[in-house]
């Protein structure tokens, strides 16, 4: 398990379980040069906003709870603070922003888990867990979900995370079934296909990288099954009610194109492979589907008629708002 | 707001205090009678520091307990040149949100303003005079942080630290001291000493029966390098005897160790001459500056709590600051070059806090110097 002991110094008022990205580093922090409280900046490591900052303690102690209580009414004060070494002020700081405070005794092994990319944790009971990130990438072919993939999969390693990208149908057996044709597949076995091809591919691959802390990013997964299955008329709680026992993702930014442009990209780039796909009346229906899931929240919409960088910056700004994973340091385009 | 109204303030000076206490195995509060406040100079708490005690003032919080505040920067006219006006209306604001507080005076020296009696339970920042309170006047106080004292002064109480509980039974470091010949070597033995024990407390024997300067050099600089609340010092510390020095490591310091601490100084051409660190009391005061008729070269700044009045009246050419600090002042930003010092406190401090170059020098020779007979 990816964890490290802490314990409890002050606990804050917090009552819900603080979930957030990590920033570690193993010195000693003098707020007054160190900490910019107007944009919430650790020197030499970047944003601390919102964020589980792991430091090995503060010196100077004078004015580190001012500059604390300065980011606090800036709205720029960390999430949770983990220090090594904790004194009087530091516990004064915690207390006065209300900022919980954890003590860990081993924080080399907490700095090497973090330098080896795992960048995303919970506080659960006395132990800092690291955790995985499942972030979906969602959309109509042609709607640039491979390129927005690669390249968030390639910010996130510029910024030091542990990241994966990932795609599905995940089996070639499966793959050649579709593509070849060989079987007459009525709507229902296809999506129990696909749904098997998931099951398969959350036990060998999604799971086994979250488990280490990765951010995993997935080229289609469950929504994918939904719109297309259900575009020829599956029952949609039905396909839902087969990813039981699958995580839903933590994020999902869904590519929004219409059919008859996306299609255009597709030919245009000569990458066409699921023909089978062709029909756009059907692809009208999948992206209903789609607009459905997102006007219930399920995913975040992101208009994909305009060029790539723009969507890119776009979805970025996204997973940085609603994850918490901060990709300004390396993606100094996005605000 | 932040703190909330001033009754949640109140609170949160409370819950802040009692959270410390508990996080340092001291769960319940006392009482003080007197609190020093330190991180008053804008140099050390910048623009955080002065919207907290602003926001702080604005709320209505008021000390309820005798309470004194540190020096401010000594920003005062040198050689023409005039501090940044931003930064001068920024230290006087801090100054202004203190005094509507309740701050009964702006000294690094309180135990002049109002000496607390053996066995007072104090709420000090302010390292020199902590030691000084728990070591010469066998009062009670914690080390305190600059904002713990702060919200001490408002709540009149402070967490039941190990300081409050009295000297400890035992010492594991003697330290004898060979005769300083002026305050100025008293600091330098301080340094010394100050290192001996990292963790602990010590016992300092060679102290009792020198004059009140030389023992608050001695202190202040102990201070530095060490970050205990107390040094025991034999035949002035009361209660002192009671402690068990058997089986305690012995460490000599002797003049021989001084003479490093002494040299160079004839390399700052422009220098500024500073003594009052600590701050002077009003009768050392008077001994020194009826030393200087004219001063020759340079310039000489005398430090000494706002409460001693007339001094801006005193007179050839020596600047007496009352309430301010230099050591705390960003000197550089005021053109000066090099400081000349007979506070061994200030020689560590100068360099890293006002950005200046810092000489020791004992005090008669200082003062020789400033009127050119040196």
């Amino acid at each position: 398990m990816v964890e490290v002991s802490i314990t409890p110094v002050f606990r804050g008022s917090v009552s819900k379980t603080i979930c957030g990205e990590v920033v570690a580093t193993d010195t000693l922090v003098s707020p007054l040069g160190d900490l910019d409280p107007e944009e919430g900046y650790l020197r030499g490591v970047g944003s601390v906003a919102g964020k589980i900052v792991v430091i090995k303690g503060f010196t100077g102690s004078t004015v580190g709870p001012y500059v604390i209580y300065s980011m606090v009414k800036r709205g720029k004060a960390p999430k949770a603070l983990v220090a090594e070494v904790i004194d009087a002020s530091t516990v004064a700081s915690a207390v006065l922003a209300d900022i919980p405070l954890y003590k860990v005794d081993d924080l080399s092994r907490l700095l090497d888990l973090y330098r080896g990319g795992a960048r995303v944790a919970c506080i659960e009971g006395e132990f800092l867990r690291f955790r995985g990130i499942l972030i979906a990438i969602e959309g109509l072919d042609g709607a640039g979900k491979t390129s927005l993939a690669k390249a968030l999969h390639k910010a996130l390693l510029n910024c030091g995370f542990r990241a994966v990208y990932t795609y599905e149908p995940y089996s070639n057996a499966i793959r050649e079934i579709f593509e070849l044709g060989s079987l007459k597949l009525t709507p229902e076995v296809e999506a129990l296909l696909m749904v098997a091809d998931r099951y398969s591919h959350y036990a060998g691959v999604i799971r086994p990288e979250l488990g280490t802390g990765a951010i995993v990013i997935l080229d289609r997964y469950i929504y994918s099954t939904l719109a297309y299955q259900g575009s020829l008329g599956v029952d949609i709680g039905w396909l839902e009610s087969l990813h039981k026992y699958l995580p839903e993702p933590d994020l999902c930014i869904y590519l929004d194109v219409d059919p008859e442009l996306g299609l255009k990209r597709k030919v245009n780039a000569g990458s066409y492979r699921l023909r089978y796909f062709e029909n756009v009346g059907r692809l009208r229906r999948a992206r209903e589907i789609y607009l459905d899931l997102v006007s219930k929240g399920k995913m975040v919409l992101v208009d994909a008629s305009q060029d790539l960088p723009t969507v890119v910056r776009t979805a970025f700004e996204i997973v940085i708002r609603e994850l918490g994973v901060d990709l300004r340091r390396c993606y100094p385009e996005v605000q | 707001m932040l703190l909330g109204e001033y009754g949640e303030a109140l609170a949160k000076a409370m819950k802040v205090l009692v959270k410390v206490g508990e996080s340092l195995g001291a769960g319940r509060l006392i009482e003080i009678s007197h609190a020093h406040v330190s991180g008053i100079s804008y140099f050390n708490v910048g623009d955080a520091g002065l919207e907290f005690v602003e926001d702080l003032a604005k709320l209505g919080a008021r000390f309820s307990v005798f309470t004194t505040t540190n020096p401010y920067a000594a920003l005062v006219d040198y050689s023409g040149r005039s501090p940044a006006s931003e930064v001068l209306k920024k230290q006087l604001r801090i100054v202004s949100a203190l005094r509507a507080m309740g701050s009964k005076s702006f000294t690094c020296t309180p135990y002049y303003v109002r000496t607390p009696k053996p066995g007072e339970h104090l709420a000090w920042a302010e390292s020199s005079a902590v030691l000084y309170a728990n070591s010469v006047l066998g009062a009670m106080t914690n080390r305190e942080p600059g904002v713990l004292s702060l919200l001490a002064g408002i709540a009149g109480r402070t967490y039941l630290g190990e300081a409050h509980k009295g000297l400890p039974e035992e010492v594991r470091h003697v330290v004898n001291l060979e005769k300083p010949k002026d305050p100025s070597e008293a600091g330098v033995y301080g340094l010394l000493a100050g290192k001996v024990s990292p963790t602990g407390i010590a016992l300092v024997r060679g102290i009792a029966d020198l004059p009140e300067p030389y023992i608050k050099e001695f202190l202040a600089a102990y201070a530095v390098p060490s970050p205990a609340h107390v040094v025991i010092l034999e035949g002035v510390t009361p209660g002192f005897s009671r402690v068990n020095i058997a089986g305690a490591e012995r460490v000599y310091i002797g003049r021989s160790e001084l003479k490093e601490f002494y040299r160079d100084a004839d390399s700052c051409e422009n220098p500024l001459y500073l003594i009052g660190c600590p701050h002077l009391s009003l009768k050392e005061l008077e001994q020194v500056v009826s030393k200087v008729d004219k001063v020759e070269k340079g310039e000489l700044w005398i430090t000494v709590g706002d409460l001693i009045s007339q001094a801006e009246e005193l007179r050839r050419g020596v600047k007496v600051i009352a309430g301010g600090c230099a050591v705390t002042t960003r000197l550089d930003s005021l053109g000066v070059d090099c400081v000349i010092t007979d506070s061994a406190k200030a020689l560590t401090y100068l360099p890293k806090l006002a950005g200046v170059k810092a000489y020791l020098m004992r005090r008669d020779e200082l003062l020789r110097k400033v009127v050119g007979r040196g």
